[in-house]
């Protein structure tokens, strides 16, 4: 989430926070990721959240090495960003990754589940060539069995599911 | 080029039998393809319902539900968003427009919106298709209403007239709102989406028209005549959902999550081409229905067009006796045959595909009016196998006859039979 950007928003809702407790909980399935995509000519706007069972397996702050390498393996392989591919012939170059891990450092997260959440910017030479982009989320994280992924183009919003071996998410941009 | 020349010669002297082979094809291909046509229409007007809006705003159900009620106009709202709230979204610096949606009067069984003059503006169907008015302007005085092309032709109204709305659903306990008519300002041009089934108005029309109401009641006496009322504070309480623009699409999920974890009240906000897509998947047993006939209609098009070409051929046993008796081989004999056929289907596409075109057009209007369905001019992408498969079965139906004169000998052609 861009925080800076929706700020004025939140700090409004301050006064009232301040008074009552607040109790808000937000979805968290295991198998599932879901994936944001957001044209708009050059840009290219990616955000994951991947639940913390599928990208490592457990969901608490890593308590071996071999667990921390895990954490360390994940997060690495997201900031990567070789699972995501973008339609070749729109010439799309990786301009920022941003990868944070929730729920693995020492503060447990409401709900007590953990996610790897990655914000990712595409700059296209083409972006009226980006009618596809390869998700391979699954592929490099076996444990993932569902990708939804929910687009914004031109040509409207869409929501596409990948299941099994399927990677390929239409864009009409 | 000598064997299209006596095709095309022989076809000359059966201009009766071909004429009609030819409009027999014509039809199952218009039939096929026409099949084809409303059902992907169907679905892709569907899925443009709403379309240019970024997000819809609603209190806090499912997508499926926010759009039912907001979009569709079908059931009832669970909560209201107040507001303070819907303020507090148009205050965002990402947002670039909103709209207000305030529904839950009607008039004469037609849903009535309170909006403001930004709807009019904002809100696109289809590819892009910005609201048309048929006849006069949005809403300028506090007692102008707006009417969709559906509204216009069941209950015949025309710009000027006036209306009384109905408190609530209306129905038989006739709660209007008789002391503050409205005046019909304009007519919308017909979209074949909701907005042909819905009276428009201002929201603070709304206001001014339950100033008198209090926990769903008419106030006893207290009357507030419709000028009283111009005066007023009308500002609304709460509205029913929002539509929403965004200067960047980039920011649509950081605005949809900071409208959906808004703390001080439970708000939902939807891609709208999401929830539309969710709600077709519901309602896609519609389509599999027009699927199954596309079928029915497959099966019985091709075979009465199979049926046409092989009747039509097998006249020509004779004709491919007297060739063969001449000289002819038995392949030429075959391959005049497939041509023949395969000129007659290829005559009947073209002639089948025209023939939709030019019912298209010509019925394009009556359609949306009536039915609410956009046909558009344009091919479906599923219509090229379908004439594929058409052309493949034309040439096929052509190797029947032409296998059997083929195979017969010269004598089964030339004798004389009674």
């Amino acid at each position: 989430m861009k925080l800076p950007m929706v700020f004025p928003f939140l700090l409004a809702a301050l006064p009232f926070v301040a008074g009552a407790e607040e109790r808000h909980l937000g979805p968290h399935v295991h198998g599932q990721a879901s994936v944001n995509v957001s044209v708009q000519d050059p840009a290219v706007d990616v955000e994951i959240s991947l639940p913390g069972h599928d990208a490592v397996g457990f969901e608490h702050p890593p308590r071996s090495s071999q667990e921390r390498a895990a954490v360390e393996r994940a997060t690495a392989t997201l900031q990567g960003a070789s699972w995501l591919v973008p339609a070749p012939g729109a010439s799309c170059t990786l301009a920022s990754a941003k990868v944070t891990p929730h729920g693995f450092g020492g503060a447990a997260e409401p709900g007590g589940h953990a996610d790897f959440d990655a914000e990712y910017r595409y700059t296209c030479k083409k972006v009226n060539a980006l009618t596809h982009l390869d998700v391979r989320l699954a592929v490099v994280f076996p444990a993932v069995q569902k990708v939804v992924v929910s687009t914004i183009t031109a040509s409207g919003s869409n929501q596409q599911t990948l299941q099994g071996p399927a990677t390929g998410v239409d864009l009409e941009p | 080029m000598k064997l299209f020349y006596l095709t095309l010669k022989s076809m000359r002297q059966r201009k009766g039998g071909v004429a009609l082979t030819v409009f027999t094809v014509a039809l199952s291909v218009f039939l096929l393809l026409g099949v084809e046509r409303v059902r992907t229409d169907a679905r892709l007007g569907f899925a443009s319902t709403v379309s240019g809006t970024d997000l819809l705003v609603g209190a806090r159900s499912g997508p499926v539900n926010l759009l039912l009620y907001s979009i569709f106009h079908i059931g009832e709202a669970t909560n209201n968003i107040t507001w303070k709230s819907y303020q507090d979204i148009r205050a965002m610096p990402e947002v670039a427009w909103t709209v207000p949606l305030s529904l839950g009067d009607s008039h004469r069984g037609f849903r009535v919106m309170g909006t403001s003059v930004d709807f009019f503006v904002h809100y696109h169907y289809g590819r892009g298709n910005a609201l048309a008015f048929f006849a006069g302007k949005p809403f300028t005085d506090l007692y102008d209403a707006v009417i969709g092309a559906e509204v216009a032709r069941q209950l015949h109204y025309k710009v000027g007239d006036r209306i009384v709305l109905s408190h609530g659903l209306g129905g038989a306990n006739l709660a209007t709102h008789a002391d503050k008519p409205f005046r019909i300002s304009g007519i919308m041009a017909p979209t074949g989406t909701p907005v042909d089934a819905t009276i428009a108005v201002s929201l603070e029309a709304i206001e001014a028209i339950h100033v008198d109401w209090h926990a769903g009641v008419r106030l006893p006496g207290m009357e507030t005549s419709a000028e009283q009322a111009r005066h007023m504070d009308l500002t609304p309480k709460a509205i029913t959902a929002a539509l929403v623009g965004l200067h960047s699409r980039l920011s649509a999920f950081a605005v949809q999550s900071a409208i959906n974890d808004y703390p001080e009240e439970p708000l939902l906000s939807v891609l709208p081409g999401v929830a539309l897509g969710e709600l077709w998947h519901l309602v896609g047993t519609a389509e599999s229905a027009l699927r199954v006939v596309s079928l029915m209609v497959l099966l019985v098009g091709i075979s009465g067009m199979l049926t046409a070409l092989l009747g039509m051929l097998g006249e020509r046993r004779r004709e491919m006796a007297v060739l063969r008796a001449v000289g002819a081989s038995t392949r030429t004999v075959f391959a005049l045959l497939v041509t023949e056929s395969t000129l007659l289907t290829v005559a009947g596409m073209l002639a089948g595909v025209a023939l939709l075109d030019a019912v298209t057009v010509l019925a394009h209007d009556y359609l949306l009016a009536t039915v609410g369905l956009v046909i558009d001019q344009t091919p479906a992408p599923g219509e090229w196998p379908l004439l594929a498969v058409v052309l493949a079965l034309g040439s096929l139906a052509g190797c029947i006859p032409g296998w059997v004169a083929y195979r017969r000998s010269l004598a089964d052609g030339l004798q004389v039979r009674l």
